[in-house]
């Protein structure tokens, strides 16, 4: 085989500071990136041209267009502690010590107390299928199944002793702030209903999670 | 083409130590920018922010004895109906247009004095004529005046959230910072039913 004559001059390029400054750049937005929760149902919220930031120490309550709600609590430590009293307060529901470790890492959920134990085992597609079918966390205040009651009080008082212990260690710990995340077209009388619940524990301001919006007379809305 | 070039400088070494090392960066190049352009895509559309809204608790005396303004909305998210002063079954309700300002104009002008005055301040704080303190004092002296009229927002059953966001944000945007937001009463329903009887 006759031997190929390299060129003197070959016309490669050297790529590794390209490859350098693209892994840099992956590396800062995959540590600034905040994701998503994963969201149990699709929620199309309704648009303002507030500029304040979602805060993040919140309990998050979704509602999706039927009015179904869901809860969320942040914090591995305060769900699970917020878990146990659930567990004293309807004792019927049986929870593996396991069951109380992962449903510290859950997300949102919006089915009923006695469905949650299958819910935490369940696999991924089988969540999909109860969000789907569930009729979201009971509220009537009927017959003491008023759960969602219950785990906004309990994620409440849950809260409080975790940051309480988090400003003794000298840590710093926002306050706990109450998000509700409605789609737009839910009925306002739903929403309403979740917001009389808060009431009824002293909770009067929410914040209304919506997507921003260009301010259409270009007015400077300074923050608070 | 994309390869590291090896040092050609020394030719002795390389006939009795190791074949020359070559990777091909390519695809590397490519996940990488693939990666970015997911993280950059993610990071920046996800752009979410709040209302923040106070939901007190008033007596229906109070309601009943508001001097502002009572707005009224329905199932139709396009059309809010409001009236001025004390609630009268036989009177007349005035209906704007929710958008293009239509509900915004209405509670600007009822607020007219503090939010022109407001909108001026912002303007020199903007162009750096006044600076951050008495900016604020400023206006935490107009948002706390009298003359900011107390709007009532009253809901039918059927009212979609999202007009009642829409609505939380023009008070905002007006900077009526007096509101609250409650249940439409039955007199107001019967009369509601009455000038807008196409459902």
């Amino acid at each position: 085989m006759p031997k190929i004559k390299a060129p003197s001059h070959s016309p490669s390029l050297d790529m590794t500071p390209m490859v350098d400054l693209a892994f840099l750049l992956v590396t800062f937005f995959m540590l600034t990136a905040t994701m998503p929760a994963p969201e149990p149902v699709i929620v199309d919220t309704p648009s303002s041209i507030s500029d304040v930031i979602l805060p993040k120490n919140t309990m998050l309550i979704t509602i999706d267009t039927s009015g179904r709600v869901f809860f969320n609590m942040e914090g591995k430590e305060v769900r699970q502690q917020m878990l146990r009293r659930m567990m004293n307060q309807f004792p019927e529901v049986k929870f593996t010590e396991d069951e109380i470790v992962k449903f510290g890492s859950l997300q949102s959920f919006g089915v009923p107390f006695s469905q949650l134990p299958e819910f935490i085992n369940a696999e991924q597609s089988k969540r999909d299928i109860m969000n789907r079918d569930t009729k979201g966390i009971p509220m009537d205040t009927l017959n003491h199944k008023d759960e969602l009651s219950y785990w906004i009080n309990f994620g409440r008082v849950e809260e409080y002793t975790w940051r309480q212990d988090q400003i003794n260690q000298g840590k710093k710990a926002e306050a706990l702030r109450y998000a509700i995340k409605a789609d737009g077209k839910a009925a306002f009388k739903k929403v309403d209903a979740v917001i009389a619940l808060f009431k009824k524990q002293e909770v009067f301001t929410f914040n209304l999670i919506t997507a921003l919006e260009g301010d259409p007379n270009n007015a400077s809305i300074p923050a608070k | 083409m994309a390869e590291i070039q090896q040092q050609q400088g020394n030719r002795r070494t390389r006939r009795n130590s190791f074949p020359v090392l070559r990777v091909d960066m390519t695809p590397m190049v490519d996940l990488a920018f693939l990666l970015l352009t997911f993280f950059v895509l993610t990071s920046e559309l996800k752009k979410e922010n709040a209302i923040v809204a106070k939901f007190p608790v008033i007596s229906e005396e109070t309601t009943s004895v508001n001097n502002g303004l009572t707005l009224l909305i329905e199932k139709d998210p396009g059309k809010i109906f409001w009236y001025r002063g004390k609630f009268d079954p036989s009177m007349h309700l005035n209906v704007v247009k929710a958008e293009k300002n239509g509900l915004f104009n209405v509670l600007s002008n009822a607020n007219s004095s503090v939010y022109n005055q407001i909108e001026v301040i912002d303007r020199q704080h903007k162009l750096g004529l006044l600076n951050d303190k008495t900016w604020l004092e400023k206006r935490s002296a107009l948002l706390g005046m009298n003359s900011i009229p107390f709007v009532i927002v009253k809901w039918d059953t059927e009212a979609s959230y999202g007009t009642v966001v829409d609505a939380i944000d023009d008070l905002n945007r007006s900077h009526n910072n007096k509101y609250t937001i409650v249940p439409v009463t039955d007199a107001e329903k019967t009369l509601l039913d009455k000038v807008n009887p196409a459902k």
